[in-house]
């Protein structure tokens, strides 16, 4: 990996903070970055750069982040409920306290509205069925190695594994 | 999360790192102010689940704060500790030296940068400026919580003055 890699990395995982200096300490595996008086921990392997962060304010990833986009479009419950054309203003306010999940023609109006992927609009739903999914994934490469090995199992294989690989 | 209590009640801030700002309001309370914001507060953990508290430390040497705000502080903190949640105190200081090259700017001045940083979500929400006749804009109370936020995660990075804020000489 060259130096002007690795800036441009660390740029984009510390938003683009102006760099007045920079270097990585050799010591291996453990190397840190300088910009200015910024020390910022890095490990590092043959092929992969990974900036470390502090630590989140929150836990984990929500379920959704609805009242976040609705509020950065500065609209209220009521005018996306009418966007969404539901009928009650209810369910606005549930999807946004996680206690009900929206159909999928509700998702992708949500999408529409706030011109978002529906992954980051629900990166923790999505996360959840990622992980259901690689999980069946496993049990189904199982399921295809006991068969005999032809071309098209080799692909089919393939598919899977790669499915499988988040919780692998 | 970050707490900006007020005379009217708090202002909130949740982020997810330092770019994403998750969720921000002004919650105002009527009648028993501290028990009415502890309410809220409590609300707002039930749902976020956050990491870390961060408060303005009223009890730093010079603060100015009035008895009931640092009242509600010292809940505020008791309250995060028997949730097993990290509190950060940062004193109006503190704040202004790691938005300021020179530690000295006002609460407008610093709103700005805020707003700058986070255009699309707190831009349109910035107040004009006040003048000496105007109380304070309760919306103010956001750009409070959310400079808290930012100095807790600035402090964690050991930032200092040099954080890529346009820096107020």
């Amino acid at each position: 990996m060259t130096k002007n890699e690795i800036r441009a990395l660390i740029s984009h995982h510390t938003a683009g903070f102006p760099c007045s200096a920079f270097f990585v300490k050799l010591p291996f595996p453990a190397k840190a970055a300088v910009f200015g008086n910024l020390r910022i921990p890095i490990l590092c392997s043959s092929n992969s750069l990974r900036v470390l962060r502090p630590p989140p304010m929150t836990s984990t990833q929500l379920p959704n982040y609805l009242r976040a986009n609705r509020k950065r479009l500065a609209l209220s419950q009521d005018e996306v409920t009418f966007l969404l054309g539901t009928q009650s203003g209810a369910k606005v306010c549930r999807y946004e306290r996680f206690v009900r999940e929206p159909s999928l023609e509700t998702a992708l109006a949500c999408e529409v509205i706030f011109k978002r992927s529906v992954s980051e609009l629900f990166p923790g739903l999505y996360q959840k069925v990622e992980q259901e999914v690689a999980a069946r994934a496993r049990a189904l490469v199982e399921k295809t190695d006991r068969r005999k090995p032809t071309r098209q199992t080799a692909r089919k294989r393939e598919a899977i594994a790669e499915l499988a690989a988040p919780i692998s | 999360m970050a707490i900006a209590p007020s005379t009217k009640g708090f202002g909130y801030a949740i982020l997810e790192g330092h770019k994403e700002l998750v969720d921000w309001g002004v919650k105002s309370v009527e009648g028993d102010k501290n028990a009415g914001s502890m309410e809220k507060v409590e609300e707002l953990i039930a749902h976020y689940n956050p990491h870390v508290m961060v408060l303005e430390d009223t009890l730093a040497k010079g603060s100015r704060r009035c008895a009931r705000i640092q009242a509600l502080t010292k809940r505020l903190i008791a309250l995060a500790e028997s949730r097993t949640i990290k509190v950060a105190l940062f004193s109006q200081k503190k704040i202004r030296r790691v938005f300021f090259a020179d530690g000295c700017g006002t609460k407008h001045a610093l709103a700005e940068i805020i707003a700058e940083r986070f255009p699309e979500e707190l831009g349109f929400l910035l107040p004009p400026k006040r003048r000496t006749w105007t109380s304070e804009d309760s919306r103010m109370d956001i750009f409070d919580a959310v400079a808290l936020a930012l100095a807790y995660f600035y402090s964690c990075r050991g930032l200092g003055n040099h954080m890529g804020f346009k820096k107020v000489a």
